[in-house]
């Protein structure tokens, strides 16, 4: 009877007045409303968590690949950890990389971390502490990370605001256990690594659902307007603002002050990275330039006349690149100064006319005028500007390519090894001066500079530049705009055709840029997966690259799917901070589904995830250490990811051992908890592939789950046979260890396929209801 | 392999393909030409196996771009086969013929729509002879029941035009089969427990009168499954006594519910919104809620997004609802089950049911009785549960006749009791104090309210 | 492809670079294991083949070069059953790292150097201070004139 209960709570709400006596009915605050039963887990600390990780982390055997032999962290050191040897202060070459893995992952999470305070704060400052969390009518649980790790239903936005002050502690606490002679296990490290991510993945909550509530950003919009995106969507003969970072205040008060102002039409707004999603999210007439490698490019066009940046994935050299054709700088942040001058507490038009007088940028965390001062300065100086840029005219190119002395130190230099001298010598006229190798190192060329500062002659990167000025000048794709949340609706949708076995997966593209080969082939593998009937998500960067590439019939994967979290859809939830909607999504159906309490629940919520929900993170060209943050985190609630080969610079991937039965034991709650043999699935938690390909065939592998039903692990392994072919032209070697039942072979092949198993000495086995907690760890 | 003679590749891989317009070599059926699809369970010397027949032109002989008529007529023949497997197998065409890497498939019955694209063309798809044999090989390996299997394709226009008439009396008979067959009918029902992958201790007890919950799955559906794969999901459950017949309470399936949900739960009742109500999972269509101010029930579907006299969404009702839990008062349903005879029988069916959603109402308005049509409230007149019940009195809807009244001598009862207790009030406590239910004290304080003696 | 990244990692075991004949010597050592990752066509067409012959090859990424093999990993799996005893841990002395893109074999060179008794060898064009032996950064005609000393000097 608890609903009716509740009912008459919520409509005799406020005191009752019987002839001067008080009436104790109704006046129940929301969160007593919630009936849910608490976990053990209130705002876990470092400890608390620690049974969880050691059982993921003893199925998942932690692989530690050092960058350094030596630490030089304290002066003790360096020391050499080669051969076994220990430090000064007696950490091993495991220990040393667990911790490095853990300080990476604290720089990122507080990346985040700060990224929500600031923008919790700005909520606050600007609108009261009031403003309502809201992410719309179809989605009932706003915050399914804060409801699971700090036991509370947030109301407000000043409600999340403790939760990033026990955010913050708890960081504290794990930057404190990355000091010499604290922690000395590699395995405590890696569980503090973890509780590292869960931190990332909770910042990213608070900072989003904030940002959603107080911007009137999309709430779950299945139908997302689409935005343009590529280097020529700004008319570089009006002025441009080009904002760089990732916190969106800035970002808001130049639209506002565009949109009340009425000149749309008359300025171009623009941002990379992030912060073009969130903009988009607020106003999709923004301008998308593109992901993290378009930022010094598009500088060096010098279509820019001010570039505002705030936090995160700014270059150190931006100023340096501004000056390089006249832009000026307004840094609005305390995370990124520049050694400008803090000019907060004058006036907007002091700060233009400073400005237009030569001043090459400022320092002005006053959001509010933001707006205002990004957008006359650069109407005042933007016809001076005109035709100024940073990379070499057509007309001289050819001069330059020419004078490349063929010495190679490009190539050393670039990560992706780009074969740019071969680009170069194929362009030279003597060599009949074809750039079309320069234009497709365009394509897969991630914006570094590194071959700039080691070329004796010329700065490599701008020659490219120009050699592809052509294309880039028109390149207009779409991206679709951040939906933010999934919503509770779609996830039911999707319940059935999962168990049915029409939706193999959900696979998310999330992260940076830095792809081993360009962003052309992320796209391919979003369009093959799409049309499998995986629900694809995308965010970030990831999400700008899948979008920055056209098909046959000039279309963007925005185009040719829908943006629905459904089977064959492709929708871009939103920044970064738009990840947590991804693992929201997961916790949503352990909710939703099998009404696990999210409420202080953490392990049984993950255990949950883990066993159950196919979901897989796809970091393919994972830069930063937030993305490290971010999948960390992803992997402590259950969800596995796949990085590209750069990946493995983190250190450590955490792997499953498929050789290993007695790795593969859950107790089956259906039998008394009864220990049960399943199957690799998950097989990893974190992978770094070598190649798309490799990536392709090991995120759908990775779908599989020991819950799957019979006709969702033949959705499954169909996928991951067929795959396995189109890459590896070969049968999966380890198909035995999928296959539970007859019924799972692809019906296509199964004749031939249960031949072969069953001379391997093949036995069925039944589906358990698993889990790796005991009957007394659970609520449910 | 048994596909080695097709010329483009099979698999389930290729079931999400869509095949746009322009990369199409020809269109068949739509809305565009005549098309229908029609399976028929034969004697065995009626079929001859393999056998695929093309009547009218040939995707060789067609223009390219263009859109023909298409009928397919597959006929098929086994020991085990009967009449009621014919839907079962038909529902499959769809997928199968989506299987076919270069065809598409959609909507079914006598709207079939196929598109062939060029490269498939191109390849050598030249002739629906092809698309027979793949029909016939891959039907024949998923439902080993099937022994022999012919296709005739109806491309001709006239023909076509039969085929689809012949078809659409059939749907007609077998729709009216399955809506003459009800519980009482049957030895067995089913259970399915698919869901189980989410929510551990759900278990869908599905009858001739209750669908899945998910919309997916009929007693036919089950039937069929549970015959071909028999340690499958689908599991027949014999359905013993039935012990309340009012509720809809089965000894078979109290046994089976308690043996597959490891004893979570043991007594279901199948029509009612009440008590021992059917669990619900996580993925039904739509919810039947029950509103004590109103003393009926509303309905509610996944794509109304807006709030329900509730006072809440769908989601937020679903979240109470789920999980394989029996959560008194809220019950997820499939819409179709809006139109099972017994609907929510034990609670007086359709003529309890209050308010749902116009797009519902319009979806089912064959099944609700002619009297009640507009005393149905919708989201158009409103969604407030107090003008509801104005709304429902005014329409003279049959709940008006249950509702409890507040009378003065109640009224007094009641303020003397709040008195005795010093203020604080526990509605249980008071109601039973009372003699009324807890739903009814919820009126009696309102009533209070309304007469200003509460604040 | 070329230079190495990790410039930070001292050479544990200092000694000569990896040159054609010396790796020529070393192929025909038993117990050798090739990991052959998805570059493989970077190498001169012919070569691979004589190069691997009388090693066992576990195939990576999407690598299908014309050689037998006795399984197909990833880089990363393969390397950490290498590091572990029991599994492919003892069983080879000598691994031989061939068109692994060379990021993901810097990381998985240092943990075989760290966690593992094998011997590694990089045929990538550019440095690995990971590996015991690796080629110093070479131009593209120095590296493929070392690969087709090394296979001469096998079939010696
Ligand atoms: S700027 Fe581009 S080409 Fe140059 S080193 Fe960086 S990624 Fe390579
Ligand atoms: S570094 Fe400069 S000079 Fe040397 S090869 Fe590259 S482009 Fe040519």
């Amino acid at each position: 009877m608890e609903s009716r209960n509740v009912r008459l709570d919520r409509l005799e709400k406020g005191g009752l007045q019987v002839e001067g006596l008080e009436l104790t009915v109704g006046d129940i605050e929301r969160e007593e409303l919630w009936d849910e039963p608490a976990g053990p887990y209130h705002l876990p600390g470092i400890k608390d968590l620690r049974r969880w990780d050691h059982l993921l982390l003893g199925r998942y055997d932690s692989s530690y690949e050092p960058t350094r032999d030596v630490c030089d962290l304290c002066t003790f050191g360096p020391c050499d950890l080669t051969d076994g040897k220990k430090s000064a202060c007696g950490l091993d070459i495991s220990g040393q990389t667990a911790r490095m893995n853990l300080l990476t992952t604290v720089m990122g999470a507080a990346a985040h971390l700060s990224h929500a305070r600031e923008i919790v704060e700005h909520v606050i400052e600007k609108f009261g502490p009031d403003v309502e969390i809201d992410m719309g009518s179809k989605n009932d649980v706003e915050a399914p990370m804060v409801r699971v790790i700090a036991g509370t239903i947030p109301e407000t936005v000043g409600d999340l605001l403790p939760v990033v002050e026990y955010c913050e502690e708890e960081m504290n606490h794990l930057t404190s256990a990355t000091s010499t002679m604290q922690e000395g296990s590699p395995l405590e490290f890696d569980s503090k690594s973890l509780h590292a991510g869960m931190m990332d993945n909770l910042a990213l909550e608070i900072a989003d659902i904030a940002q959603i509530s107080a911007f009137d950003m999309p709430r779950g919009d299945e139908d997302a307007p689409l935005a343009e995106i590529g280097m020529g969507t700004m008319d570089p003969e009006k002025p441009v603002v080009l904002a760089i970072g990732h916190n969106v205040a800035p970002g808001t008060s130049i639209i506002d002050y565009m949109v009340e102002n009425g000149l749309e039409e008359e300025v171009e707004v623009g941002a990379v990275c992030c912060n073009a999603h969130d903009m988009t999210r607020i106003n999709p007439h923004v301008n998308v330039v593109g992901a993290l490698s378009k930022q010094v490019k598009y500088i060096r066009t010098g279509a820019p006349d001010v570039v505002v940046i705030d936090e995160q994935c700014i270059r150190a050299d931006v100023l340096e690149e501004c000056r390089k054709v006249g832009a000026r700088l307004v840094a609005c942040s305390g995370q990124a100064v520049h050694e400008l001058q803090d000019v907060s507490d004058r006036d907007p038009g002091d700060i233009v006319e400073m400005m237009v007088d030569g001043e090459d940028g400022v320092f002005l965390p006053e959001i509010e005028k933001v707006g205002e001062v990004a957008i006359e300065t650069a109407r005042s100086v933007y016809e001076d500007r005109l035709g100024r840029k940073a990379i070499p005219e057509v007309d001289e190119l050819q001069g330059i390519i020419d004078s490349c002395t063929e010495c190679g130190r490009c190539d050393r230099a670039c990560p992706e090894f780009l074969p740019i001298t071969d680009a170069m010598v194929d362009g030279m006229e003597e060599n009949g001066g074809d750039w079309s190798g320069l234009e497709e190192l365009w394509d897969r060329c991630v914006g570094c500079t590194r071959c700039d500062e080691v070329c004796p002659v010329m700065d490599p990167m701008s020659v490219q530049e120009t050699a592809s000025e052509h294309r880039w000048k028109t390149e207009r794709n779409v991206v679709r705009t951040g939906r933010g949340p999934i919503n509770d609706t779609e996830i039911r949708n999707v319940g059935a055709p999962i168990v049915l076995g029409e939706i193999p997966g959900v696979v998310a593209f999330v992260g940076c840029d830095n792809y081993p080969d360009g962003g052309r082939s992320v796209a391919e593998v979003i369009r093959d997966l799409a049309e499998r009937n995986y629900i694809v998500l995308t965010s970030g960067c990831s999400a700008m690259t899948a979008g920055d590439h056209t098909f046959e019939d000039g279309q963007t994967v925005y185009e040719m799917f829908d943006g629905r979290f459904d089977k064959g859809c492709v929708s871009n939830v939103g920044s970064c901070v738009a990840n947590a909607h991804i693992v929201d999504a997961a916790l949503k159906i352990a909710n939703l589904f099998a009404n696990v309490p999210l409420r202080d629940n953490f392990e049984e919520v993950s255990d949950y995830v883990l066993h159950r929900i196919g979901a897989v993170g796809v970091c393919w060209g994972v830069y930063h250490q937030k993305a490290l943050a971010i999948a960390n985190g992803a992997k402590r609630w259950g969800i596995p990811v796949v990085q590209g080969p750069h990946g493995v610079k983190f250190r450590r991937q955490e792997l499953g051992r498929p050789d290993l039965d007695e790795r593969w034991v859950v107790n089956d709650a259906n039998r008394d908890y009864e220990e049960v043999q399943i199957e690799p699935a998950p097989e990893h938690l974190g992978y770094s592939a070598e190649s798309i390909e490799e990536m392709a065939v090991m995120a759908v592998k990775l779908c599989m789950r020991p819950n799957d039903t019979r006709q969702g692990r033949m959705i499954k392994l169909t996928n991951y046979i067929d795959l396995y072919r189109k890459y590896f032209d070969e049968y999966p070697s380890d198909l035995a260890r999928f296959v539970r039942h007859e019924k799972e072979v692809p019906l296509t092949e199964r004749e031939e396929v249960m031949e072969v198993l069953e001379d391997r000495g093949w036995e069925p086995r039944e589906t358990p209801n698993p889990t790796m907690l005991r009957e007394e760890d659970r609520l449910i | 392999m048994a596909f080695e003679d097709i010329p483009v590749d099979i698999g389930a891989v290729y079931e999400g393909q869509r095949i746009r317009k322009g990369d199409y070599r020809v269109e068949l059926g739509g809305k565009k030409a005549p098309g229908a699809e029609l399976v028929r369970a034969r004697g065995a010397d009626e079929v001859e196996d393999g056998r695929v027949e093309v009547i009218g032109p040939d995707i060789g002989d067609m223009e390219e771009g263009g859109t023909y008529p298409y009928g397919v007529y597959i006929e098929m023949a086994g020991e085990d086969l009967d009449r009621d497997l014919e839907s079962v197998v038909e529902r499959r065409h769809h997928e199968f013929t989506n299987y076919i890497d270069g065809a598409m498939h959609l909507n079914q019955r006598d709207a079939i729509w196929i598109r062939i694209d060029d490269e498939a063309f191109e390849k050598g798809m030249n002739s629906l002879e092809i698309v027979g044999r793949a029909l016939i090989e891959l039907f024949k390996l998923e439902m080993d029941y099937i022994e022999n299997m012919q296709v005739t394709f109806y491309t001709d226009e006239a023909e076509a035009e039969n085929l689809v008439e012949r078809a659409r009396e059939i749907y007609e008979e077998r729709d009216a089969r399955a809506r003459d067959l009800h519980e009482e009918d049957v030895d067995n029902f089913y259970g399915c427990n698919l869901c189980q992958s989410f929510a551990p201790d759900h278990v869908c007890a599905i009858t001739p009168d209750r669908i899945s919950l998910c919309g997916s799955i009929t007693w036919f559906d089950a039937r069929a499954a549970a015959r071909v794969d028999p340690d499958g999901p689908y599991f027949p459950i014999p359905k013993g006594e039935n012990v309340d017949e009012e509720h809809g309470e089965w000894t078979g399936v109290n046994e089976a519910v308690e043996e597959r949900s490891g004893g979570v739960h043991d007594r279901i009742w199948l029509h009612t919104v009440f008590d021992n109500i059917h669990t619900s999972c996580g993925c039904f269509e739509a919810l039947a809620f029950y509103m004590p101010e109103v003393d009926g029930v509303g309905i509610v579907d996944r794509d109304y997004s807006g709030d329900t006299p509730y006072g809440v969404s769908f989601s937020t009702l679903a979240g109470q609802a789920g999980g394989g839990k029996q959560v008194d008062g809220i019950l997820g349903i499939a819409v179709e089950y809006l139109r099972s005879p017994k609907f929510l029988e034990a609670d007086g069916g359709m003529e309890r049911v209050v308010w749902m959603p116009e797009h519902i109402k319009e979806r089912i308005s064959d099944a609700i009785p002619g009297e009640l049509v507009d005393k149905i409230v919708t989201e158009e007149t409103t969604i407030d549960v107090a003008e509801l019940r104005e709304e429902l009195e005014s329409r003279g809807h049959p709940v008006s006749e249950r509702w409890f009244e507040v009378t003065d001598e109640l009224v007094e009862r009641a303020v003397d009791y709040i008195r005795s207790t010093g203020g604080k009030v526990k509605p249980a406590e008071a109601a039973e104090e009372l003699g009324i239910d807890r739903d009814q004290f919820m009126e009696l304080v309102k009533e209070l309210k309304k007469r200003k003696i509460l604040a | 492809m070329t230079q190495a990244h990790s410039p930070g990692n001292v050479r544990v075991k200092p000694g000569a670079d990896l040159n054609g004949a010396m790796l020529g010597k070393l192929l025909n050592r038993p117990g050798t294991l090739f990991l052959v990752g998805s570059q493989w066509k970077e190498l001169p067409d012919g070569v691979l083949e004589p190069l691997v012959d009388g090693g066992d090859v576990i195939l990576t990424g999407s690598a299908n070069p014309p050689v037998e093999k006795v399984a197909r990993m990833g880089v990363s799996e393969a390397c950490h059953l290498l590091c572990s005893e029991g599994s492919l841990g003892g069983e080879y002395g000598q691994v031989v790292f061939v068109g692994i893109p060379h990021h993901i074999a810097t990381g998985m060179l240092s943990k075989l150097k760290h966690y593992s008794d094998a011997t590694a060898i990089s045929l990538d064009r550019g440095f690995q201070p990971d590996a015991n032996l690796a080629f110093p950064n070479l131009s593209r005609e120095d590296w493929e004139e070392e690969l087709g000393e090394a296979v001469e000097r096998r079939s010696a």
